[in-house]
């Protein structure tokens, strides 16, 4: 059931994206970036966590299963802003759907989990550098170099 | 400035694009809105909210050959660093100019958490 609500997502996305995508778990060799979050540009990937709903999305979902109706509740998120910036969240592979429920009136509803262990923005000589660290250790880097140095010295 | 503050300021699409595109030249609003797709009016009142926290002053004023005046904006701000690590979002900025918020971190929970 999952399996085959992931492949329908997936199909979803290709065809508004016009792109290919090939999912991570075939390919664990990759640079993390072979999915639709390889084409958003530094700038793109650090307004996904300056966002002020995308932030408080990541931290409803954090170590959490959440549904998107009590995200909006709990955190004043208009229904569906917070729906459109959660699909924009699990398209770049920052939350995802892990179980999907049936609620007493017979609906589904999905329940949301950040994937995103660790996130870094630095923003120095006018250039903006984003990486983010997903729980499946995946690390998606944007922009500049990234040696891991830098970040020793915080 | 409180956390809030920082927090809204950071969280907001229009500020980061506006810091971004002041950092090496000093631009007018003009410019930054064409460069940048931000509404007119929007960049204007984003401006003068980041001038007013310290992020961006008027770096010189120039006279246009229709002999209008327009401000150049320059951002202040040297470097930040927004980490998040174990379900907290922490921000550092470093400026070119002393304040009290150099070099510190700031925690910004408590201000996303309502």
């Amino acid at each position: 059931m999952r399996d085959s609500l992931n492949r329908l997502d997936l199909h979803r996305r290709d065809i508004r994206r016009g792109v290919a995508i090939v999912e991570d778990n075939m390919n664990p060799d990759n640079d993390g970036f072979q999915d639709s979050s390889r084409m958003l540009s530094p700038l793109e990937a650090s307004q996904l966590l300056t966002d002020e709903y995308s932030a408080k999305i990541l931290l409803a979902t954090y170590k959490r299963k959440i549904s998107a109706q009590e995200i909006s509740q709990r955190y004043g998120i208009p229904i569906a802003a917070c729906y459109r910036k959660i699909r924009i969240l699990e398209e770049v592979g920052l939350i995802e759907c892990v179980e999907r429920i049936l609620t007493q009136k017979g609906k589904r509803k999905n329940l949301y989990t950040s994937c995103l262990r660790n996130a870094y923005i630095f923003f120095e000589n006018g250039k903006l550098r984003a990486r983010f660290q997903l729980s499946t250790g995946q690390v998606k880097d944007f922009g500049g170099d990234w040696n891991g140095l830098d970040l020793m010295k915080q | 400035m409180r956390e809030k503050d920082v927090s809204r300021l950071l969280t907001d699409e229009y500020a980061e694009r506006i810091l971004v595109a002041t950092q090496s030249t000093s631009r007018s609003v003009q410019e930054i809105s064409d460069k940048y797709d931000i509404p007119i009016a929007a960049c204007y009142r984003k401006i003068h909210e980041l001038e007013e926290a310290g992020f961006l002053n008027v770096a010189e004023i120039v006279t246009t050959p229709k002999g209008k005046t327009m401000k150049m904006y320059r951002s202040l701000l040297k470097s930040a660093q927004l980490v998040y690590e174990g379900g907290v979002f922490r921000v550092k900025f470093e400026f070119d100019i002393d304040k009290d918020i150099n070099g510190k971190w700031i925690e910004l929970n408590a201000a996303l958490d309502s």
